[in-house]
């Protein structure tokens, strides 16, 4: 049986489904050639596709790398280099059909090899790939042919064809990880619709144009530069000046100017990402689960949204799939009742108030800006919450995964189970809460083999009222993707996950 | 001066580096994590971070970690960037250089327009020149550069008036106009509290030297007033100029920090923000021995120039 056979599904089709995003003039007829200016605040530090984890790497890998699938608007796989697959009944084992006549940078053709030399590498621990976490139900990968690529899954796992759209998991050629992978670091052999001409990780990386790309026609620019500026001020006055194109990403304090001054057009995207307050569970006082509520029902949610946010966000419920999701629940967030949190305090036996420490780290700044909002918040529920805000590598060492109540923060994953699988279950990768629940495991694992649309649906409802009822951490909002660019770029266009750009698809309108 | 002086001078200087190399490494030690951990972030599992570690060879003792770094140093290997996968010495040389354009620029600039400054200062001494001039000089020295970059970048950078570029870098071999309109902003504001600070010192000793005997006399010689100002007061207001400007360097090398994160302008400072950021010891090592060596040397050189216009002053 056929999961998932998706007819060609171009990034624009999956557009239309985004509310937010501007209009294009959809009957224009793209216009090869140009250069396209981007900037952003952070740097490219490493080319290795396999361990990238910053904005702006993202994109470069976007441009250099495709994958056996890529993630549409819609959050559902689309083909890449997979042209299309199937499952087995029991949703363990993969089959994966590949495009034919494509290339490498260096002008090898792609084959099943190359599949199986990169999935490999991703489950060596040693390659350091975050997308090895996603993929770790993978038992097996075999070249049945060099058209076809099989995997064999240690569980079911509906899901194989999204996790495989994971930023982290794009394929990278066999010859190039013969040699040692700290070669990956600066030099980038993908299929993608460009290719690095030069790298400097301090200035810029500029992207040349892959005729060989295999989309006919496309990429339409004929190269990409992507200009770092550390400082907020310089790079919105370079892109305002006209002296770049698009802005990666936008702060939430300067959407509103940047993206009503002239010839500029900014893009506003729903997302996952989310800021949650860990409470560990295997600790005083939040092993009571009174006590969690007390905190949960002390935030208020929308006031955060509109003084950290600036209103680029909404409200959520301790839930942590977001609209963007397919299977979210429908439920409203926790009505702000301090009077309510001091009562259930109480019965908890905190009649006089519970004073506890609270650690932000600086990076990033929203951190500390929800911990000094939710310390005034929860001041007349009685709690009485001392913020404090250290440099982020000291939170790494000593607080994350540690610490007994304090900021995280997450970018939106690509599917539900990963969503899950990453914060909550019992096993979950980053598992800081240390709620083991049984039976929010079972629904996840449920979930995860469920190929039948409406029978998933049940059980990630379930999954969900259960994360809600028992408060494992507060996700006080979900946080939207911002970004800009000027008029004269057509079809820049904002992901969800921040981590998919189609610029095969941008074209330039100058003059 | 002579050459065992000099020998001297030079041996102090890598006395100072050695220390401020172990200073340096003392602290990174001292403080909670390091480059795994910020390498990795918060997707990394105990297990991936110990891995990461045992290949950067954060596993084994500070002191260790020191000796093999020291040995690597003294055979001029400076390793391999800890996060930017790319040879210490590549990232700094390059870094270095683009930083010196920026410093030359700003020296330059303060000694075109602060020596003379300072000179009609005195010269018009309490008039209204001097007012304006000490006026602005007092301004310059209190506005700190973050404040000063923000206002260039404003007046001078703004979308309706936008012609200078509002940061960023384009290496003189691919544009020399990229190069240099880009060079206008960042050297704007690193001049100005130089030129402010120097032209008050000028102004300063050159009063002194004015008001001196041996100017009366020269003056009561005959000789033209050009004559007196640049031949006999200047040189000997001068030393005292050049000791602050070489003072001045130290306080460059801070400002540079400030300036090229604003400016984006890929020089050393920014290398060194960024490597602390993410706990890169062997760019944090070879960064800050280059500015202190920088720093050490400028001194030396002052010492040379000083005693090169006042003969008075003898080395021992």
């Amino acid at each position: 049986m056929t999961i998932s056979n998706i007819s060609r599904r171009g990034a624009i089709a999956g557009l239309a489904a985004a509310s937010t995003l501007p209009a294009f003039a959809q009957t224009a007829t793209p216009k090869p050639g140009g250069v396209l200016k981007i900037s952003h605040p952070t740097r490219v530090a490493q080319l290795n596709v396999l361990q990238i984890s910053g904005p702006a790497e993202y994109l470069a890998m976007d441009m250099l790398y495709s994958g056996l699938t890529r993630l549409g608007i819609d959050m559902r796989p689309m083909p890449d280099l997979a042209t299309e697959w199937s499952a087995t009944l029991d949703a363990k084992e993969f089959t994966f059909k590949l495009r034919p006549n494509v290339t490498f940078h260096d002008g090898k053709p792609f084959t099943s090899e190359d599949v199986v030399a990169t999935i490999r590498t991703i489950l060596d621990v040693k390659s350091n790939s975050p997308a090895r976490a996603v993929l770790s139900m993978i038992v097996d990968v075999a070249a049945v042919d060099p058209m076809t690529v099989k995997f064999a899954l240690n569980s079911p796992y509906a899901d194989l064809p999204v996790a495989l759209t994971h930023a982290n998991a794009r394929i990278v050629s066999a010859e190039l990880l013969k040699q040692p992978l700290t070669t990956l670091d600066t030099k980038a052999i993908g299929t993608g619709p460009f290719k690095v001409e030069t790298y400097d990780s301090a200035r810029m990386l500029r992207l040349v144009k892959n005729p060989n790309y295999y989309q006919a026609g496309k990429p339409y620019l004929d190269a990409v530069e992507m200009h770092l500026f550390p400082d907020l001020a310089a790079e919105s006055a370079n892109f305002l000046s006209g002296a770049m194109d698009a802005m990666l990403e936008v702060q939430q304090a300067d959407f509103k100017r940047i993206s009503s001054a002239p010839g500029v057009t900014g893009q506003r995207v729903p997302s996952g990402r989310f800021v949650n307050i860990v409470m560990r569970q295997d600790q005083k006082p939040f092993d009571d689960v009174r006590v969690r509520r007390a905190m949960a029902m002390a935030v208020d949610r929308s006031t955060l949204v509109d003084i950290v946010l600036e209103g680029y966000g909404r409200p959520a419920a301790d839930n942590c799939i977001s609209p963007g999701y397919r299977y979210l629940l429908d439920s409203p967030s926790p009505k702000y009742d301090p009077a309510a949190a001091k009562k259930l305090l109480a019965e908890a036996g905190y009649p006089n108030g519970l004073k506890i420490p609270l650690v932000c780290s600086n990076r990033p700044a929203i951190r500390s800006q929800v911990g000094i909002a939710v310390k005034e918040m929860a001041k007349p529920a009685g709690f009485d919450i001392d913020v404090q805000t250290i440099p982020h590598d000291t939170y790494l060492a000593n607080v994350w995964r540690k610490g007994q109540f304090y900021i995280g923060y997450w970018g939106m994953q690509s599917t539900e189970d990963a969503a899950f699988t990453l914060l909550f279950t019992s096993d979950a990768a980053f598992a800081d809460t240390a709620w083991n629940n049984k039976k929010f495991d079972d629904l996840v694992a449920k979930g995860r083999a469920q190929i039948d649309d409406a029978e998933r649906r049940k059980t990630y409802d379930e999954a969900q009222r259960l994360m809600m009822t028992d408060v494992p951490s507060i996700i006080p909002f979900f946080q939207d993707v911002l970004t800009a660019s000027r008029n004269v770029v057509k079809n820049w266009t904002a992901h969800p996950l921040a981590k998919n750009f189609y610029v095969e698809n941008v074209w330039l309108q100058r003059g | 001066m002579d050459a065992a002086y000099l020998i001297r001078r030079l041996a102090a200087i890598l006395v100072v580096l050695l220390i401020v190399s172990l200073t340096v490494f003392a602290i990174t030690q001292i403080l909670p994590g390091n480059a795994a951990v910020m390498i990795l972030g918060e997707y990394a599992t105990d297990e991936q971070r110990r891995l990461l570690e045992l290949s950067l060879g954060l596993d084994h003792p500070w002191y260790v970690q020191y000796l093999r770094w020291l040995g690597r140093t003294l055979s001029g290997d400076w390793g391999v960037s800890m996060r930017l996968s790319q040879p210490v010495t590549h990232l700094i040389g390059e870094a270095f250089w683009r930083s010196a354009a920026l410093a030359a620029a700003s020296l330059l600039t303060v000694t075109v327009i602060a020596i003379p400054l300072g000179v009609l200062s005195a010269l018009r001494r309490g008039g209204f020149t001097d007012l304006v001039i000490s006026f602005f000089a007092y301004i310059g020295t209190a506005l700190p550069e973050f404040v000063t970059a923000t206002l260039l970048l404003v007046i001078f950078a703004s979308p309706e008036r936008g012609f200078l570029p509002a940061g960023g870098f384009t290496p003189i071999n691919e544009s020399v106009t990229g190069f240099l309109s880009h060079l206008v902003l960042p050297t704007a504001t690193l001049s100005l509290i130089l030129t402010a600070h120097i032209a008050r010192q000028v102004r300063s000793e050159m009063s002194d030297v004015l008001a001196s005997d041996y100017v009366r006399a020269a003056r009561l010689k005959g000789l033209s007033e050009t004559a007196v100002v640049l031949r006999h007061a200047l040189r000997n207001a001068m030393a005292p100029a050049v000791a602050v400007i070489s003072l001045d360097v130290g306080y460059l090398l801070g400002g540079i920090l400030v300036v090229e994160e604003v400016f984006a302008w890929p020089g050393l400072g920014r290398l060194m923000i960024y490597a602390l950021q993410n706990r890169d010891l062997p760019v944090i090592q070879a960064a800050t021995l280059v500015l202190a060596a920088t720093y050490a040397i400028s001194n030396l050189v002052a010492d040379i120039v000083i005693a090169a216009l006042d003969p008075r002053v003898r080395y021992a």
